[in-house]
């Protein structure tokens, strides 16, 4: 009987879910810009090759659409503001907008319009908050980091080399560049900070953020759980915006001539920090945090179906196409991951556009 | 003798009928990952499975653990283990492990959860999540795998 009566609520549900797809549908025809995949919170629920996920999917999307209206409508916002720009900057104009240019991008020839916002700077504050000396990484390690994310966001990284030609085309220079700011250091006797953002507020041990609206905040201690790093997408609170990761995943053993670094293996070159500074600035995972049909509204990276790890070999084929293993919005380790595409560039620099989360930082 | 003896129903439903069908379970697994990690526990053959970074210990599942995996197999409603509304996103700028949760029938179909963080399962799946910690604790030298 209890089996009946949940089969009979599921078919409710089923077809209570594709009337609600419908609904979101009409909605998206009401602006220039296509929304119709957006996501903020599911999974592509394909779980059981039986074909009716889709319908299950936008169930789940609309259920949490109406438990939390605020966060969605943020999420929303921000995604449709990131589409606009890239519309705009689309050569046939798709999109309707006309962007800031409409001219060749100096910086970046292969880049076919200028977006009108310049070589991006980001000044940077770290807070390296120590349990032990060893934690209290030196500044000559700070250093080697901010070096390995300019080259990294400017293709001027020395492995760049080894993008497959079947990706090279795709690697971006985002013309974002950092500067650091100032270093704070904390003696702390917490070992393990986890990741509810305790290091970010001095009530709780940590540091606070310094002028977030126009610095990145970007924190070294140490998270345990085995959690490298994270990072808050723009949009969130002002108070906890920037990124965290562990100090022996801070820099790259490239710099490290004295041999001093403290630096743990294979995550030694520097990247966990570009992986967060581009979540940071609304990089998504390049595999959509979901299977084949969930993207990273990103259009030139291939779909995939879950995370890569390690250095895997070339070509690695998910979803009918091969994954760009080395992107850095994979998990592949650390001398593995060498490009931002085109597309991610146009994603992170749009929330510096005009009405974007990030625009206060110009 | 099956590991799970018993018969765990799902419902396929598509948008013009509706069938039920019954399936018998082989194993049950959860994995969790992160860059840089991996954890796995797997009930399989009367065996549990404990998998830390890829490094894999079996051990013999004792009958009364067994007997509580299968009751809450049972009570499962496969084909709806993948639209569990999952309540937390950490994972999505790693602030949290991947997790999931698959059920293999005997014919070789997979039923998998969606992806949830860590310490964050579905309602739905809370039980069977308490039951891998418990046994893994149990079986794992009394360390917490997750």
């Amino acid at each position: 009987m209890k089996k009946i009566l949940m089969m009979l609520t599921a078919s409710v549900v089923f077809f209570a879910a594709c009337e609600e797809t419908q609904e979101v549908s009409k909605l998206d025809q009401e602006v220039a810009v296509d929304m119709s995949d957006f996501y903020a919170h599911t999974d592509d629920g394909d779980a059981n090759g039986r074909g009716e996920a889709k319908c299950h999917s936008m169930h789940v999307l609309n259920k949490q659409l109406s438990e939390n209206p605020g966060l969605y409508d943020k999420m929303y916002n921000i995604e449709k503001n990131a589409r606009k720009f890239m519309n705009a900057k689309k050569p046939d104009g798709v999109g309707g907008g006309n962007g800031g240019g409409g001219g060749t991008d100096p910086v970046d020839p292969v880049d076919p319009v200028d977006d009108g916002l310049g070589s991006i700077s980001i000044p940077v504050y770290v807070h390296v908050i120590y349990a032990n000396s060893q934690e209290n990484i030196s500044d000559a390690q700070i250093n080697s980091q901010m070096a390995v994310l300019n080259a990294d966001f400017a293709k001027t990284n020395g492995d760049a080399g080894s993008i497959p030609s079947e990706f090279a085309g795709l690697a971006a220079d985002t013309d974002v560049n950092f500067t650091l700011a100032g270093v704070t250091r904390k003696s702390s006797s917490t070992t393990a900070w986890g990741t509810n953002n305790a290091m970010k507020k001095s009530s709780q041990g940590g540091v606070d953020a310094i002028t977030p609206e126009t610095h990145m905040n970007m924190w070294i201690c140490n998270i345990g759980g085995g959690i490298l790093g994270y990072a808050q997408f723009p949009g969130g609170a002002l108070e906890t915006d920037g990124v965290v990761f562990s100090p022996q995943y801070c820099g790259s053993s490239d710099f490290d001539t004295q041999g001093n670094f403290f630096l743990d293996a294979p995550f030694d070159k520097g990247r966990t920090a570009t992986h967060e500074v581009g979540h940071y600035l609304n990089l998504r995972h390049i595999w959509g945090d979901g299977r084949c049909r969930q993207d990273d509204f990103v259009a030139d990276t291939p779909s995939s179906d879950a995370p890569n790890y390690g250095c895997p070999s070339y070509p690695t084929v998910n979803c009918k196409s091969t994954d760009m293993t080395m992107n850095y919005m994979d998990y592949t380790n650390d001398a593995c991951m060498t490009m931002f595409s085109e597309g991610q560039k146009s994603r992170m620099r749009s929330i510096f556009a005009a009405g974007g989360p990030r625009a206060t930082m110009l | 003798m099956d590991f799970f003896n018993y018969l765990a129903m799902i419902m396929i439903v598509s948008c013009t009928s509706i069938v039920q069908e019954e399936v018998k379970v082989s194993s049950v697994s959860f994995e969790s990952a992160t860059r840089g990690g991996y954890k796995s526990i797997t009930m399989y053959e009367r065996k549990v499975i404990i998998n830390t970074n890829h490094s894999a210990e079996s051990f013999l599942l004792k009958a009364g653990d067994l007997d509580q995996f299968s009751a809450v197999i049972s009570e499962l409603e496969l084909t709806s283990l993948g639209s569990y509304h999952v309540p937390n996103q950490d994972r999505h700028r790693d602030a949290a492990w991947h997790s999931n949760i698959v059920v293999y029938s005997e014919d070789s179909i997979s039923y998998q959860s969606q992806t949830f963080d860590n310490d964050q399962a579905p309602a739905e799946l809370q039980e069977l999540m308490e039951l891998f910690t418990d046994i893994s604790i149990k079986y794992n030298r009394g360390k917490k795998l997750f």
